[in-house]
C-alpha cells in the first residue's frame, strides 16, 4: 500500500490514481491521475466547472470518489476511518474558495476553532500566542475581535488563510483564493501564498484561473479537461504551448 | 457568540422555572389525585355505580377526601368500589358509616359520599368494606311518574266513560249501585289520589321555589325518595282505580238502587268533590311543571343545566306532557260528573240552590288551566 | 448536492429519513459536543421565551374571553377555568409553542445551516476535524428537544395567567381558587402525553430545519428556500404527529392506561 519513493524520485505529497466521480449520471471526473511532490506549488487551471473543486474536495475526502486512489503523505485515504482521516486531514489546510469563515463566531474564535477541535490549544496563554501570531502573518492584528461581517473580502481571504495556517499544515489547497478580489488584492494574496510557503516549507496545490495567480505562484502547472489531466508543464512551457485550448487559455 | 457566565446563569434560571413549573402542575395533580401523602383505602360493595369513574371524587361532609382507585365487579350482579382517602379524615369514618353514589352538582359527575357514622362505632381500618346505600336514580321516579300518568289518563277516560253513560241513563248504572263498596272504593281511591297529587304538587312547588331545589332533588336522597314512594303510590293506586272504572264499564246492574240509597249518593258527591279537589291539584303541578319549563326555554340558571342530558330532559318532557294529558281529561270527567243530573239532583238535598251554577262557573276556571299550558 | 430539486415528496421524506436515522446515531454516541449544546439551548430556549411569553399570554386572554358566553348561557361558567386548562394543556399550548417554533428556531437553523453549507463553512469545519453532524446538527436536535418542552411549560404558565385576567374581567374570582378550579379537571394523563408530544415536536422542528438547511444547494437563493421549506414541513409535521400522537393517546386511555 505504502508507496515507497525510488531514489531518484522526490517523495510526493499527494498522488491521485484512475479517480472516478460522477454527479447526476454526468461524469465529471473520469480518470485523473496526479502526482504533486513534496514542497512543490501545483496549480490546476480549467474551465469552471470542469470539477477542479471535485478534485482537491477528493483530496481531503469531502467529496468520496466513485473509483481510484488518493493518497496523502504516502497515505491511502479513499477508504480511511473517522479517527485516521482526521489525523491527515490535520496535516492539510484548505483555503476555501469563500473563506467558509464561521459567521456566528469572532475573527478570534475562527482561528481558535481548529486548534480547540484538534486538542492543540494548549493553555488559554498559549492559545492566544498563537492566533496572534497567525494574525500577524497576515497582518490583521487589529481585527482580532472583530466579526467575519465587519471584514473586507481581501481582509477575510487573509483571515481564512490564517485560519488555514494555524495548524502547521504539510499540504495547503487553495480553491480560488483569488476570486471576487480586485487585481491588486489579488496580488497581495498570491504573494502572501508565495511568502508563507517558503515560510513554513509547505506543499501548495492551487486551484485558480487567474492568469497572474499561475505566473506569480506556480511551479507547475497541470490542465484539467474533460475529466482528466489534459496537460502538465511549467508555465513558460504552456505559455508557449501549440496547442490552441491551452494557448487560448493562457493568452 | 460566546456562552458568557451571565447567559449560562440565564440558561440555568430558565431552565430550572420551567421545570418548576412542571414539577408544580405535577405536585398539584397529585395532590389531587392523593398520590402523595398518607392515604387508606376502604371500599363498598354496590349493586350499581351509575356510572362512577376511576378517579372520582369521595366526598366526605360534602369534602372532597380522596379518590375512587378501583371499581371491580365482584360478581355478576355487584361492583366493588374501593376509594382512597387521606389519613386526616381515617378518625371521622367510623365502621357504621356508609358509602353512597350521588352527584356532583348538577352536571353529571359522579361521586362517592360517605355519611359519617355515629361516635360510638369504632374508627374502620384499613381495607374495611362499608355499608353501602343504594342510588335512587332521577329516572327511575320519572319513568315511574310517566307510567302513573298514564294510567291517570286510563282511569280518567273510563271515568268520563262511565259519567257519559249515567248521564244518557244506561242499564248499567243500577248495577254500579247495587254494591256500595265499589262506591266507598271510588270514594277512597279518589282520596288517596287527592293526597298523593298533593304531595306531588308540593314537590313540584319546591322545585319551583328556588332554582338550586333541582339541584337538592339530585343530590338529596331524602327528596327523592320522597318523590320516589309518592310516584310509586300514585302508580298503585291509578292502577287500582283503572281496575275498577274498567269493572264498572263491564258490568250490568240495578237500576233502581240509585233511587232509594242517599247514603250512596252522599259518597257518590264526595268521591266527586274530591276528584274536583285531585283535579284542582292536578292543575297546579301542571302549572308548576309549566314555570319550569318556561325557565328551562329561557336558558336561566341551573335549571337550565337540566338540559345538558338529554334523556333527562326527555323524560321529562314526556311525564309533563301525560300530566298535561290526564290533568285535563280528569277535568273532562269531573265537568261531565258535575253536570250530571242525577248528581245535581241529588246533592241538592242538603246544598243552596245556586250551588250548581256557582260550580259550572268553577268549571270554567278549572278549564283555563290546562288550556293556558297548551300554548 | 444530490437533491438540489428537492421537489419530490418521496425522496425529501426518505432523505429525512434517512438523515433522522444519522442524527439519532450521533446523538446517541459520544463524543458530545456538550458546550456547543448549552449555547444552541441558550439560543433556542430563552431567546425564544419573549416571544413564547407574548403570545402565550393573549391565546390565553382571548380563549376565555371567545368560550365565556357559551358557558354562560349554560350557566357553568364556573366550569371556564377548568375547561380553558384543559384545552390548552392538552393541546393549544404544546401545538402554539411548536408552530411558533418551527417558525422561528425552524427558520433560523434552516438558514443558519443552510448558509453555512452554501459558503462551505460545513465543509470547513469537518476539514478541520469536527463531525458537523456532532457539532452542529446533533447539539440543535437535542436542543430543540429539550428546550421545547420548557417552553410548553412557560406557554401553559403563562396563558393561565391571561386567563385569569380574563376571567376576573366578568367576575371576581381568586388566584386561589382559579388554579383550583383550573387543575381540578386535569390528569397525569393530560400533562405527560402532552409533554411527551412537546418532546417529539421539539426533535422534528430540529430534524428538519437541520436537514433543510443540509440540503440547501448553491447560491444565496438557496438559503431563503432551506428556511421556507424547513417552516413549512415542521409546520405539517407538527399537525400530522400531533393527530398521530393523539390517536394513540385516545386508544391507550381506552385501554385503562
Amino acid at each position: 500500500m505504502i508507496s515507497n519513493p525510488s531514489s531518484n524520485k522526490p517523495e510526493s505529497a499527494v498522488r491521485i490514481e484512475h479517480l472516478k466521480k460522477t454527479f447526476q449520471d454526468i461524469p465529471v471526473l473520469k480518470d485523473v491521475n496526479l502526482d504533486i511532490p513534496k514542497g512543490e506549488n501545483a496549480v490546476i487551471i480549467g474551465q469552471s466547472g470542469i470539477g477542479k473543486s471535485v478534485l482537491i474536495k477528493c483530496m481531503v475526502r469531502l467529496i468520496q470518489p466513485d473509483a481510484g486512489r488518493v493518497q496523502i503523505l504516502g497515505r491511502d485515504v479513499t477508504n480511511m476511518k473517522a479517527d485516521g482521516l482526521n489525523a491527515v486531514r490535520k496535516k492539510i489546510g484548505f483555503l476555501f474558495q469563500g473563506n467558509a469563515l464561521y459567521d456566528s463566531m469572532s475573527v478570534r474564535e475562527n482561528l481558535e476553532f481548529p486548534l480547540v477541535r484538534n486538542n492543540m490549544a494548549g493553555t488559554k496563554k498559549e492559545l492566544e500566542t498563537k492566533v496572534i501570531r497567525a494574525l500577524d502573518n497576515v497582518s490583521l492584528r487589529h481585527t482580532i475581535d472583530m466579526m467575519p461581517s465587519e471584514l473586507s473580502g481581501g481582509m477575510k481571504k487573509r483571515i481564512g488563510l490564517a485560519r488555514t495556517l494555524i495548524l502547521q499544515p504539510e499540504i495547503i489547497l487553495y480553491d480560488e483564493p483569488t476570486t471576487g478580489l480586485d487585481p491588486i488584492t489579488s496580488k497581495e494574496i498570491s504573494k502572501l501564498i508565495i511568502d508563507l510557503q517558503q515560510k513554513y516549507r509547505t506543499t501548495s496545490i492551487i486551484i485558480t484561473h487567474d492568469i497572474s495567480c499561475v505566473e506569480l505562484t506556480a511551479n507547475t502547472i497541470h490542465v484539467l479537461k474533460d475529466g482528466v489531466l489534459y496537460a502538465s508543464g511549467k508555465f513558460e512551457e504552456m505559455k508557449g504551448s501549440k496547442d490552441p485550448w491551452i494557448h487560448n487559455f493562457f493568452n | 457568540m460566546r456562552m458568557t457566565i451571565q447567559k449560562s446563569i440565564r440558561l440555568g434560571v430558565f431552565i430550572i422555572v420551567g421545570i418548576a413549573i412542571f414539577a408544580y402542575a405535577i405536585y398539584i395533580i397529585g395532590k389531587q389525585r392523593n398520590l402523595f401523602g398518607n392515604t387508606f383505602t376502604v371500599s363498598g360493595i354496590f349493586k350499581d355505580v351509575s356510572g362512577l369513574k376511576v378517579g372520582s371524587n369521595v366526598r366526605y361532609s360534602g369534602i372532597n377526601v380522596g379518590t375512587v382507585s378501583t371499581i371491580k365487579l365482584v360478581n355478576d350482579t355487584l361492583v366493588r368500589v374501593q376509594a382512597t382517602l387521606e389519613n386526616k379524615v381515617h378518625p371521622f369514618i367510623r365502621e357504621d358509616s356508609r358509602m353512597e353514589i350521588g352527584t356532583e352538582g348538577v352536571m353529571g359527575n359522579k361521586v362517592v359520599n360517605i355519611t359519617p357514622g355515629s361516635s360510638t362505632q369504632p374508627v374502620v381500618d384499613e381495607g374495611d368494606v362499608l355499608g353501602t346505600i343504594e342510588a335512587v336514580k332521577i329516572d327511575e321516579i320519572l319513568e315511574q311518574l310517566e307510567r302513573s300518568s298514564i294510567n291517570t289518563t286510563r282511569v280518567t277516560k273510563n271515568l268520563a266513560e262511565i259519567t257519559s253513560k249515567i248521564n244518557q241513563g244506561e242499564g248499567i248504572f243500577g248495577k254500579l249501585f247495587t254494591d256500595t263498596s265499589f262506591t266507598n272504593n271510588l270514594d277512597e281511591i279518589s282520596r288517596n289520589t287527592a293526597q298523593l297529587t298533593r304531595n306531588f304538587s308540593t314537590i313540584s312547588g319546591n322545585i319551583n321555589k328556588e332554582e338550586g331545589v333541582i339541584g337538592k332533588l339530585l343530590s338529596d336522597t331524602t327528596l327523592a325518595n320522597e318523590f320516589d314512594q309518592s310516584g310509586h303510590n300514585l302508580l298503585e293506586s291509578t292502577r287500582e282505580l283503572k281496575k275498577i272504572t274498567e269493572k264498572i264499564n263491564q258490568g250490568g246492574g240495578l237500576f233502581g238502587k240509585m233511587f232509594t240509597d242517599t247514603a250512596f249518593t252522599r259518597s257518590l258527591g264526595n268521591s266527586a268533590k274530591n276528584l274536583e279537589y285531585t283535579t284542582r291539584q292536578a292543575k297546579t303541578i301542571s302549572e308548576n311543571l309549566a314555570n319550569i319549563t318556561q325557565q328551562m326555554e329561557s336558558g336561566r340558571g341551573v335549571i337550565n343545566k337540566l338540559l345538558t342530558d338529554s334523556v333527562f330532559s326527555d323524560s321529562l318532557d314526556g311525564t309533563l306532557k301525560n300530566i298535561n294529558r290526564s290533568a285535563k281529561e280528569l277535568d273532562q270527567a269531573a265537568e261531565t260528573l258535575r253536570k250530571n243530573w242525577f248528581i245535581r239532583t241529588f246533592s241538592s238535598k242538603k246544598q243552596e240552590q245556586e250551588q250548581p251554577e256557582g260550580e259550572e262557573a268553577e268549571n270554567q276556571q278549572e278549564n283555563r288551566g290546562p288550556e293556558n299550558q297548551e300554548k | 448536492m444530490n437533491n438540489e430539486g428537492g421537489n419530490n415528496i418521496l425522496s425529501d421524506v426518505s432523505g429525512l429519513a434517512k438523515f433522522t436515522v444519522r442524527v439519532v446515531h450521533h446523538l446517541l454516541n459520544p463524543p458530545f459536543e456538550n458546550r456547543e449544546m448549552i449555547k444552541q439551548s441558550y439560543n433556542i430556549g430563552y431567546k425564544t421565551l419573549p416571544l413564547i411569553a407574548i403570545t402565550a399570554f393573549i391565546l390565553g386572554l382571548v380563549l376565555t374571553l371567545q368560550s365565556r358566553p357559551i358557558l354562560v348561557d349554560f350557566g357553568a361558567e364556573m366550569l371556564l377555568p377548568g375547561m380553558i386548562s384543559v384545552s390548552i394543556v392538552r393541546e393549544i399550548g404544546p401545538v402554539v409553542t411548536a408552530l411558533i417554533c418551527a417558525g422561528k428556531i425552524g427558520s433560523g437553523i434552516g438558514a443558519e445551516l443552510g448558509s453555512m453549507k452554501v459558503t462551505e463553512q460545513i465543509d470547513a469545519m469537518e476539514v478541520s476535524g469536527t463531525n458537523p453532524m456532532k457539532f452542529l446538527v446533533a447539539t440543535r436536535v437535542l436542543a430543540t428537544t429539550l428546550m421545547l418542552p420548557i417552553l410548553v411549560f412557560f406557554a401553559d404558565a403563562i396563558s393561565f395567567i391571561g386567563s385569569f385576567i380574563a376571567v376576573n374581567l366578568h367576575s371576581d374570582i381568586s388566584v386561589q381558587l382559579f388554579l383550583t378550579d383550573a387543575f381540578a379537571p386535569l390528569h397525569f394523563y393530560d400533562i405527560i402525553p402532552a409533554t411527551i408530544k412537546s418532546f417529539i415536536f421539539g426533535f422534528a422542528i430540529g430534524v428538519i430545519g437541520c436537514y433543510k438547511g443540509y440540503q440547501a444547494g448553491f447560491g444565496t437563493e438557496a438559503v431563503g428556500r432551506a428556511a421556507n421549506s424547513a417552516v413549512v414541513v415542521a409546520s405539517v409535521a407538527i399537525f400530522i404527529i400531533d393527530m398521530l400522537v393523539v390517536e394513540l393517546q385516545h386508544s391507550m386511555e381506552l385501554l385503562k392506561f
